[in-house]
């Protein structure tokens, strides 16, 4: 085993959270078969078990980052299903964020990583930024140069794979991605989608507090239309629906790519948007994305206990909630009156994020509102829902894996024979699944849309035809 | 190890499957104990024929062969002591599900649910159920003739094998057994390698007995006693009774109290210990047989007893038993299990000295396990880096043997002797057999080139663990 290298010292220190969590794994490898890279790859050093052991001998100086164990942490897709799988409640994700941010600290010049880190601050967290990357992408993939690039950069190492170059690989290629709508994309979009007459779509049982929506930038810049949707979800259900101005990229990719500095500006300047440090803070914060659910539930602990900015990012987490869960909370039922006509069902696949499952434990809700329209026919995939490879920019970072993991993923859900439509409950999901459809050679025969997209669609489409589409 | 061996192995398997990096090592080289060493190299071989090769470059290099499934044995047997970390995960190919002979022929890396859930497919039933099924190999439940809750009725692994296909060190292929369910040609191989730690041989195939399924009711009794003398005679009279449970496993207040976010309406908070018992059986039969159970149970004096058929309150049940083992190192980083089993007119008598031994050694000892085998699980709850709480920890694991063998019981009913039960072989074991297992060893493994340091007293190798992170 190689010496501790000089610094070793500080990294331990840096390391002692994760090193005391770690030693709690009891190494009985129950999570062996919730990790998707366990499966796809087959070795130890790609399990759960197999990274918590590493991470407690790099604490130990018993073996180096080089040697294997930033390998096997960047190849960790951070799904989190090894902690719900985990009988002793080790908590892996700490585990995990903490071991990468000290990777992160020792490549912090190299090239690869100044990029990384370059593209996700100024790019990746701005909506209309990242649509018009997106779309230059794209067209640069369906170019012959472009194509002959990205061949090139597949041999790359993967640590060095410009992230900007690759991430086209995970764009709807035929359709283009969105173009983007002008000025603050999400909310000129939500503007229009207040249409008059929408509330006759849903049955209002209670009167509803306001409700603030998150827009993201994944979302905002690449499916705008879903936010679009979860506005009018809401505003059907009753709610006073805000967007309010100023709010930024929710830090979740940051936080999980090592940069947790930028993760806590990002916070500290959600906080703002959102009224939680000064004014009349919002009852909820409606959430679309599973992701950024996820982060901001646990984005908590970048603020000392006993700060102003603590108590606002708990106030703000506890009044976060995913959408699926605020409507079935809210006692709504879709007011239809739809009639089956004698029409197969339609056939849903739900693909949940990773997040939204294993961090803030909502599984059954989304489950329940799409039961609740008639005519659908809902169901897990036969791997019940374990993580599609996506993986925030997962798929970007380390596409042959990513591939594989979508692969045994797409067959998972063509299990029962290809759905009509696949529904998620993240944009980085979306994004995935219409790879994967094209992967599968599916394109043109299923569909992919999210959650509120998804239910606001057919009722939609359902109103004009008074009977289920198609 | 030199450079020319790693090169050898390449050359045989393909550099994809010759592992060395540093990282390779580390992750190889723990099983689901505290103990933990490293390989010199991990190798993955995929066919009988590639095993063979390994072995032959083992033999001339004089280079020690640890063969591995998936790393969940409970006594540190696949821990490599250096040398070859042999991991059969990618022979995990299930050859033959033969329905009209009831019989499977499968890969020795097979993970055990995968096995079950083909077999259940085919309307078939494969009994062996240990709690690791889901990651564990069919080769390691071979080599260690794993149980599990259903062994009370069905068995343990061994009763399933019907013949193997072995890897001896020098380089035969043996095939044991056969295809029938009777077979007294010659001398029984089969169960000469069930349950011989890697030591003897290296199980390539398995041809494993099926049965039909079974009866498609289930039931679930659940009894609460207490104290563990009422709960000792429960055991004992279920057991005896014609009616008996196919499962009869128990827990204690402690495991209770460390499950009790899982703990079923069923136990009241507060008792002793608990019975927890599976039964199957005609949708007819199955009320009458709950309620004649729950009658020998009061009449054991339990506080409890309710039969339940709500099939989600039966799985509340078990997924409770199922969480325990794991679950109990939830109070402290370092869970040492120990698999004492007693003949089960001793287990009131067990228990009580267990009880002693907790409060003697002061040690975090929690009881649960295969009650109807007279299999226990004492396990001790502790933290490996508290040097006097693991002197007081060893302390009571030399009580909890010499407890169980002055019952007339065994140090393990299925978790096997490993690395970290060799010590008390020579007290469980009558000298005149152990040397006659020595004998055998060196016959089919005369340079000691299979999981040397294991499951004997004192091996060559006994003094290398001390260079590692082992007991
Ligand atoms: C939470 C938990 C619950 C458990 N529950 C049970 C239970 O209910 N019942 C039970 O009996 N056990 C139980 N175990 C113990 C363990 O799962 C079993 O011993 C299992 O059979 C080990 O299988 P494995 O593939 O992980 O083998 P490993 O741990 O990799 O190896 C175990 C031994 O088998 C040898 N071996 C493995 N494969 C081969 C082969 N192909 N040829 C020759 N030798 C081989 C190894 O050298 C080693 O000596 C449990 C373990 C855990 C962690
Ligand atoms: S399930 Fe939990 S305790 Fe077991 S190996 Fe995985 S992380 Fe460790
Ligand atoms: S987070 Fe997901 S990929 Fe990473 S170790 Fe856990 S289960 Fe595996």
């Amino acid at each position: 085993m190689s010496a501790a290298a000089p610094h070793y010292g500080e990294t331990a220190a840096r390391l002692a959270v994760a090193h005391t969590e770690a030693t709690r794994c009891i190494h009985c490898g129950f999570c062996l078969p919730a990790c998707p890279t366990y499966q796809v790859l087959g070795l130890e050093k790609h399990s759960p078990r197999g990274r918590i052991q590493l991470v407690k001998a790099w604490t130990e100086g018993r073996v180096a980052p080089g040697e294997g164990v930033a390998e096997a942490l960047d190849l960790c897709l951070g799904c989190r299903a090894c902690e719900t799988a985990c009988p002793v409640d080790v908590r892996y994700g700490l585990i995990l964020e903490t071991a990468r941010d000290e990777l992160a600290h020792h490549r912090a010049r190299q090239p690869g990583q100044v990029l990384l880190k370059a593209v996700l601050r100024h790019v990746a967290a701005h909506p209309r930024r990242l649509a018009l990357a997106a779309r230059l992408t794209a067209r640069l993939v369906q170019s012959a140069a472009g194509r002959q690039l990205l061949r090139a950069a597949a041999h790359w190492p993967d640590s060095w794979l410009p992230a900007a170059l690759t991430f086209a690989r995970a764009l709807p290629a035929q359709s283009g991605p969105p173009a983007p709508t002008s000025r603050p994309a999400a909310v000129s979009g939500l503007e229009s989608a207040a249409r008059p007459g929408e509330h006759n779509t849903w049955v209002v049982k209670h009167a509803k507090p306001r409700a603030a929506l998150f827009t993201g930038c994944a979302q905002a810049g690449l499916f705008p239309q879903v936010n679009e949707a979860t506005a009018a979800l809401l505003r059907a259900a009753g709610f006073d629906v805000l967007v309010p101005a100023g709010q930024v990229c929710c830090g979740a990719l940051h936080r999980h790519q090592g940069d947790p500095g930028h993760a806590r500006t990002l916070l500290l300047r959600n906080l703002r948007a959102f009224g939680f440090l000064s004014g009349e803070p919002p009852e909820m914060v409606v959430f679309n994305a599973g992701g950024c659910l996820a982060w901001i539930h646990e984005a908590v602990g970048v603020f000392p206990p006993g700060t102003p900015e603590r108590a606002a990012a708990e106030q703000l987490a506890a009044r976060a909630k995913d959408i699926a869960a605020v409507l079935l909370e809210h006692g709504w039922t879709p007011a239809c009156g739809l009639q089956n006509g004698g029409r197969r069902p339609l056939r849903v696949v739900y693909q949940p994020s990773c997040h939204l499952t294993h961090v803030c434990g909502v599984t059954e809700a989304p489950l329940k509102v799409l039961r609740a329209l008639p005519g659908v026919a809902v169901a897990l995939p036969a791997d019940g829902g374990a993580c599609c490879g996506s993986a925030g920019i997962y798929n970007a970072l380390h596409p042959q894996v990513s591939a594989r993991v979508l692969e045994r993923k797409m067959a998972a859900i063509a299990a029962g024979g290809p759905p009509d439509v696949i529904v998620t409950s993240n944009p980085g999901c979306h994004l995935q699944m219409l790879a994967g459809v094209r992967q599968a050679g599916l394109a043109g025969q299923v569909t992919v849309k999210q959650l509120p997209e998804f239910i606001h669609w057919y009722v939609a489409q359902s109103q004009k035809t008074k009977s289920p589409p198609g | 190890m030199s450079e020319t061996i790693a090169r050898e192995l390449r050359s045989v398997l393909g550099p994809d499957h010759v592992l060395s990096s540093p990282a390779d090592l580390v992750t190889y080289g723990y099983d689901a104990t505290y103990v933990s060493h490293l390989p010199d190299v991990v190798v993955f071989p995929n066919s009988t024929e590639q095993v063979r090769q390994v072995l032959a470059v083992a033999r001339a290099h004089h280079v020690p062969v640890f063969t591995r499934g998936s790393g969940t044995g409970l006594s540190g047997g696949s821990v490599p002591l250096g040398g070859i970390a042999l991991v059969m995960t990618r022979m995990n190919r299930i050859l033959e599900i033969d329905r009209d002979n009831l019989l499977a022929r499968v890969q020795a890396g097979v993970v055990t649910a995968d096995l079950q859930e083909a077999v259940r497919a085919q309307g078939l039933f494969y009994p062996p159920d240990p709690g690791s099924a889901r990651i564990s190999t069919i080769g390691g439940n071979v080599a260690e003739n794993a149980g599990g809750p259903r062994s009370f009725h069905y068995g343990t692994t061994g009763r399933y094998v019907l013949g193997l296909e072995v890897v001896l060190a020098d380089g035969t292929v043996l095939k044991t057994g056969g295809k029938t369910t009777k077979n007294v040609t010659g001398y029984d191989l089969t169960s000469l390698f069930v349950g011989s730690e890697g030591t003897l041989g290296i199980v390539t195939e398995v041809t494993l007995r099926l049965l039909p399924p079974p009866p498609p009711a289930r039931g679930t009794l659940v009894a609460s006693f207490a104290d563990l003398a009422a709960l000792g005679r429960a055991i004992g009279a279920l057991a005896a009774h014609p009616a008996r449970p196919t499962s009869l496993e128990m827990i204690d207040r402690h495991c209770l109290a460390v499950v009790d976010d899982y703990r079923p309406p069923e136990i009241p908070a507060g008792v002793a210990g608990a019975l927890l018992c599976e039964v199957l059986d005609w949708p007819e039969a199955l009320q009458r047989r709950l309620r004649e159970l729950e009658e020998v149970c009061r009449e054991a004096g339990a506080v409890t007893a309710a039969g339940v058929s709500d099939v989600s309150a039966q799985r509340r049940v078990w997924a409770m038993r199922e969480a325990l083992s794991p679950a109990v190192a939830r109070i402290k980083p370092t869970k040492i299990s120990e698999d004492a089993t007693v003949p089960i007119a001793a287990i009131p008598a067990f228990l009580a000295d267990l009880e002693e031994i907790r409060a003697l050694r002061r040690v975090n000892l929690l009881v649960f396990g295969h009650a109807g085998d007279g299999n226990l699980h004492p396990n001790i709850i502790c933290d490996e880096r508290d040097a006097d709480e693991m002197r007081r920890v060893q302390a009571a694991i030399d009580d909890i043997f010499a407890a169980a063998l002055a019952r007339g019981g065994t140090l393990s009913g299925e978790h096997g002797i490993g690395l970290l039960k060799r010590r008390y072989m020579t007290r469980a074991v009558p000298a005149e057999t152990l040397a006659a297992m020595r004998r055998l060893k060196s016959l089919l493994d005369p340079h000691n080139l299979l999981n040397p340091g294991k499951v004997f007293p004192d091996e060559a190798r006994s003094q290398r663990q001390k260079g590692g992170r082992t007991a």
